[in-house]
């Protein structure tokens, strides 16, 4: 079936399409959710949350506007609720990024077990790295930055779903990248 | 090139943004300058660990789990509106009988107070019947 197809036969209620719907949009939606959180497990509960999201609230989309972008809109604010439920959890001692200690010691590898130990090490590293510059980008930044790089969406798909013009999308993604390099910078001088 | 210059490029050859002189002129510095090589290198490492990530996949049975928390959270629904509905007519039946209850207990009080004020009419009459004895007696 065709992904319009798909789409009119979702919002018409036919629960037989949804494993079809999951297959289409399951790889962007763990994408997105991927480049908020950076752990697999964690990704996937969340692709879980927003696909049930879908399901229950088909009648509230709007027939005509692109179904794509009003799941990339779920999937980022399924993300965004997630960081702020983990920042609220580990705000007692979530200060790693300023004392350079882990902020979660028990930090499971996303990466495939076929690597080895060293190279999950530095996989986990650099994933705790990633996630700590990004977590320091005003929120804005950090979902067009993050949907620009984590799922190579044009300027134009970006402005849909953040509701904001394409020249501001160009402004933030150029703001998020500059902001990104003077941390990453100023942590090799430290 | 300064070090400054390489530092404002740095983002745009990143990118791949940079014209063939451009990005030449960049290399040229980058062999000379050890500092800028290894600002150049992290940044080349930052994203080379997005796009790794960007290549991780979902599980396979991550349809399936979908599907399964879908039904599962359809058949709750189902059980609490099953539940909620039942006691819903309960809840309207029992509303209903105080009503009536309620009503009848108010429409007795009333009736009661009501009476309880009114002079009975035999005993007004007696009184009248008195009161002419005696105005009789009176004009005898």
């Amino acid at each position: 079936m065709e992904e319009q197809e798909l789409i009119r036969a979702l919002v018409a209620g036919e629960p037989q399409v949804f494993r079809e719907i999951i297959d289409f949009y399951k790889d962007k939606v763990f994408r997105t959710c991927m480049g908020f959180v950076h752990q697999r497990e964690d990704a996937e509960d969340l692709t879980q949350e927003v696909f049930i999201q879908v399901f229950g609230n088909i009648r509230s989309f709007r027939e005509g506007s692109a179904f794509s972008t009003w799941i990339y809109r779920i999937a980022v604010n399924a993300s965004l609720n997630h960081l702020r439920k983990k920042k609220r959890l580990l705000f007692p001692t979530g200060f790693g990024w300023w004392t350079g200690a882990s902020e979660e010691k028990e930090r499971t590898s996303h990466h495939e077990t076929s690597q080895s130990p060293e190279e999950e090490m530095l996989a986990s590293e650099l994933s705790e790295l990633i996630d700590r510059s990004l977590a320091t980008l005003p929120e804005k930044q950090r979902i067009a930055f993050t949907l620009s790089k984590y799922e190579e969406l044009s300027q134009k798909e970006i402005s849909a779903i953040m509701e904001l013009t394409e020249g501001a999308v160009e402004s933030l993604i150029f703001r998020a990248k500059k902001n990104l390099q003077e941390r990453l910078l100023s942590r090799i001088k430290n | 090139m300064e070090c400054s210059e390489f530092k404002d490029q740095l983002q745009s050859m990143l990118d791949g943004q940079l014209s063939a002189a451009e990005r030449s002129r960049m290399e040229n510095h980058q062999q000379q300058c050890p500092r800028c090589a290894a600002e150049l290198g992290w940044m080349q490492q930052f994203y080379g660990a997005i796009e790794q990530e960007r290549r991780v996949t979902p599980s396979t049975e991550l349809t399936d789990r979908i599907l399964d928390q879908w039904a599962l959270n359809r058949l709750k629904g189902r059980e609490r509106n099953l539940v909620f509905g039942r006691v819903e007519r309960l809840f309207i039946a029992a509303s209903i009988l105080i009503a009536i209850l309620g009503g009848v207990k108010i429409g007795d009080l009333i009736h009661k107070m009501e009476t309880k004020d009114r002079v009975p009419m035999e005993l007004a009459l007696l009184d009248d019947l008195a009161m002419e004895d005696i105005g009789a007696l009176i004009e005898n």
